[in-house]
């Protein structure tokens, strides 16, 4: 058995390149990581995970993610897994927040493509998630 | 003096009108709307009497003098007559008709002069006979000099002492009193006076000839500059008039004017709110943006926080202290207290035991070391941001309701404002501007020119005294150098005569002035004077002693000019009737009750009424049923004026005095 290569980045699917691009300019020019954060968590919330995609080279560079982003991709690992010692395994994790992100980016493209404010539905949605945990 | 009748032809909106007052004529009412011609009856009236036409002098190759219905109907190269006749009736009872009438070739323009006649009517057995000099005639019993004072546009009462001034006071006092022929003795008399002693000097001969050419040269120069004076006088009072009238149609379109500011004034802040709420907006998307990731996986970061709270309580995550330095410890046997490990002892054994759990540490354990951190501030993260997006949607609520407010009382205001053109109101306020500053340089050049002739005045007295102290040989030089004195003497008697009579007129002026004004005020008791100083400054002095000119109200500025104008025409001999074109256009309509009572009662008390005339033309805002109910006990007639769309003409159509205002 070989060890798994370490990646650098983590990959937007190729087929929703544009999307992030439009998801970017709809919340005001925000980072890769950012938005791939963002794609990630709503894939998350929604339950939608797309395993099989073709991945792009573009995408946020892995040395750039936040303590807290790598919390996150961590959490979702765990909950995803339900075995702690799935963690040991970062790749893994990053394997599935690339699924996740696809999924979310996909629900993301059809939310933008409705009629309405998109940026304005998507602050609402996560003050209404914030609310609800208050 | 009454008018008796008026029969406009082709004048402006009247293609032919006739308004008959022979049976009842004290008061006379002509309602009618803005536009339907109320100021050009007024102004037909003027241009019989005096051939004056403001607006005409400035339009000639238009010639709004003819009423354009009749210019359409007319044939080219037709001549077209325009004409208006006054007939009016004295108190002997004697009649005059007068007429003026003027030819126009359609396309072309006046054909010719203005032609004016006065038919008399002295007895009615020798019928009307023709006066040979009708513009002598008129200037004898109406005199043109009182015109702006019995035939006048009722907005620039308002403003009379406001504008009008000490200046204008001076003037209309001296004009009325005829002083001012006695000014025109004193110049001529200082003329023939310098001209004495100049040809004096000129007789002497020797240093006595320089003289006399400094007194020719000072003279000339003096006399070019009293014409410059007179042509600086001149526009002063032109750009004064146009001040007024600029500033009265401002006066007009100050509620526009404010209510375009306003405008002005939503349009910014109803932009600033909405780059306000834009800015709100971004700062909500900003807040999202980042708050996304952790809100929206918030459950799956409680997962892994109570995860590795767990394995903290199971001790498989030990405390934060690296192993190297617990092996460090061990292999100096010293605490990072400096205090001594010495085997068995019990600080000893306690670091062995850790250090042999962190060997038990797996690589999970280590991870969640790792992830504790970026777990708490993703966690902290969600838990501040309740606050922050509710501070957020806070300030857009604010914005986007004063957004809400701005954006209702701009469409109120734009719908208020709908058909005034800001460009209206613009040019206007530049045209007022302009001729302020014209007025102002204007001013400026006259005070220069009046201070310079003063100058030259001076040196003249100074010539004039140098050549009397120069012995006069010859006997000319003697006779014109006593002539010369004999001048100066008669002038200072003429100043003097000037003084005393111009300080008595004006001290009659003030005193019919006071008893006018204190009949029509309703406060007449707090006011203990009014009075004329020798500047001709009007003064209206409280029973405390106070002026409070400035402070009268609106209604009670109109009454004091009103009686202003009453004083002069007493003071005048004439009684000419009164002719005053919207007289409550500037008050407030719960003055306009009270200043018709007082002009009612005041054509009343004047001799019992009989003789005297007053014809108002009033907007049917001014008619309003309170001022028709008020004027209806001195039994106006009231006719009401019609413009006929189709034939793009007025007329008059008589009615009851409630009728109209009902």
């Amino acid at each position: 058995m070989t060890a798994r290569k370490q990646r650098t980045r983590l990959a937007f699917g190729e087929k929703h390149l544009e999307s992030y691009r439009r998801l970017g300019n709809a919340l005001g020019k925000i980072s890769n990581t950012e938005q791939f954060m963002i794609a990630l968590s709503w894939g998350f919330k929604h339950g939608t995970r797309v395993e099989e995609f073709k991945r792009s080279d573009t995408g946020p560079r892995t040395e750039y993610l936040q303590p807290e982003h790598l919390a996150i991709i961590a959490a979702i690992h765990l909950a995803e897994t339900g075995r702690p010692d799935a963690l040991c395994s970062a790749e893994d994790g990053f394997d599935i927040a690339e699924q996740y992100a696809e999924g979310g980016i996909l629900l993301l493209e059809t939310a933008m493509d409705e009629p309405g404010d998109f940026a304005k539905m998507l602050a609402g949605e996560v003050k209404s998630e914030v609310d609800g945990l208050a | 003096m009454k008018i008796r009748r008026l029969e406009i032809e082709n004048y402006r909106q009247y293609r032919s009108l006739t308004l008959d007052l022979r049976d009842r004529s004290d008061v006379v009412i002509i309602v009618g709307s803005n536009g339907t011609g109320k100021t050009n009856l007024l102004n037909a009236l003027i241009w019989c009497l005096y051939g004056r036409e403001d607006y005409y002098a400035h339009q000639m190759d238009s010639s709004p003098l003819v009423n354009q219905k009749a210019v359409e109907e007319a044939g080219e190269g037709d001549l077209l007559t325009v004409s208006v006749s006054v007939e009016i009736a004295f108190n002997n009872g004697a009649e005059a008709r007068i007429l003026r009438s003027q030819e126009f070739r359609k396309g072309g323009g006046a054909a010719g002069p203005p032609e004016q006649k006065v038919l008399l009517l002295e007895d009615v057995n020798k019928g009307y006979k023709r006066v040979t000099n009708a513009d002598h005639w008129i200037e004898r019993w109406i005199p043109s000099r009182l015109e702006p004072y019995c035939l006048f546009d009722g907005e620039r009462l308002d403003n009379f002492f406001r504008h009008a001034e000490a200046k204008k006071a001076e003037d209309a006092i001296l004009q009325i009193a005829q002083i001012d022929l006695l000014k025109r003795l004193k110049e001529h008399l200082e003329k023939v006076a310098g001209d004495l002693y100049s040809r004096s000097a000129k007789e002497s001969g020797g240093q006595d000839r320089g003289l006399a050419k400094k007194l020719d040269d000072d003279r000339a120069e003096l006399e070019g500059l009293q014409k410059k004076i007179a042509d600086e006088a001149k526009s002063v009072e032109r750009y004064e008039d146009a001040v007024r009238k600029l500033d009265g149609k401002m006066g007009n379109i100050s509620e526009i004017t404010a209510a375009i500011k306003r405008r002005k004034a939503l349009e910014d802040q109803l932009e600033q709110h909405k780059q306000n709420v834009s800015e709100a907006w971004h700062d909500l998307l900003q807040w999202a943006a980042s708050t996304a990731p952790a809100a929206l996986s918030y459950r799956a970061l409680e997962g892994l926080a109570g995860t590795i709270a767990r394995a903290r309580d199971q001790r498989e995550i030990p405390p934060r202290v690296a192993p190297a330095e617990l092996v460090r410890m061990l292999e100096e046997s010293a605490c990072i207290c400096t205090a001594p490990l010495k085997e068995g002892s019990p600080e000893r054994t306690a670091i062995e035991q850790l250090l042999s759990r962190y060997e038990r540490v797996n690589e999970l354990g280590e991870a969640f070391l790792d992830l504790e951190p970026g777990l708490n501030i993703a966690t902290a993260q969600v838990r501040a941001s309740a606050q922050t997006s509710k501070a957020l949607m806070r300030r857009i609520d604010d914005w986007e309701h004063g957004q809400e407010s701005a954006d209702e009382e701009l469409s109120a205001l734009k719908s208020r404002l709908a058909g005034h053109e800001d460009v209206e109101v613009q040019q206007t306020q530049s045209a007022l501007n302009k001729a302020k500053e014209a007025l102002e340089t204007a001013t400026r050049e006259l005070d220069y020119k009046k201070y310079r002739a003063r100058e030259l005045r001076e040196a003249m007295a100074r010539t004039e005294r140098e050549i009397e102290k120069l012995d006069a040989v010859a006997d000319k030089a003697k006779e014109l150098q006593r002539q010369a004195r004999f001048g100066r003497e008669c002038l200072r008697v003429a100043e003097s005569i000037y003084k005393q009579l111009t300080n008595q007129v004006r001290e009659r002026v003030a005193v019919s002035l006071q008893d006018h004004f204190q009949r029509m005020i309703w406060k007449h008791e707090s006011i203990q004077s009014v009075s004329i100083d020798e500047r001709y400054n009007v003064s209206v002095k409280s029973r405390h002693g106070f002026e409070i000119l400035p402070d009268l109200a609106a209604g009670e500025r109109e009454c004091l000019a009103l009686a202003f104008s009453l004083a002069l025409g007493e003071i005048s001999g004439y009684e000419l009737p009164m002719v005053i074109d919207t007289p409550m256009g500037r008050l407030n309509p719960d003055v306009q009750g009270y200043v018709a009572g007082v002009l009612a009662k005041t054509t009343e008390d004047l001799e019992g009424g009989h003789n005297h005339q007053l014809i108002m033309l009033m907007t049917e805002t001014e008619y309003n049923p309170d001022v028709a109910r008020i004027l209806s006990g001195r039994h106006p007639r009231v006719f009401k004026i019609v413009f006929d769309e189709g034939e793009a003409a007025s007329g008059l159509v008589e009615s009851g005095a409630l009728a109209v205002a009902k």
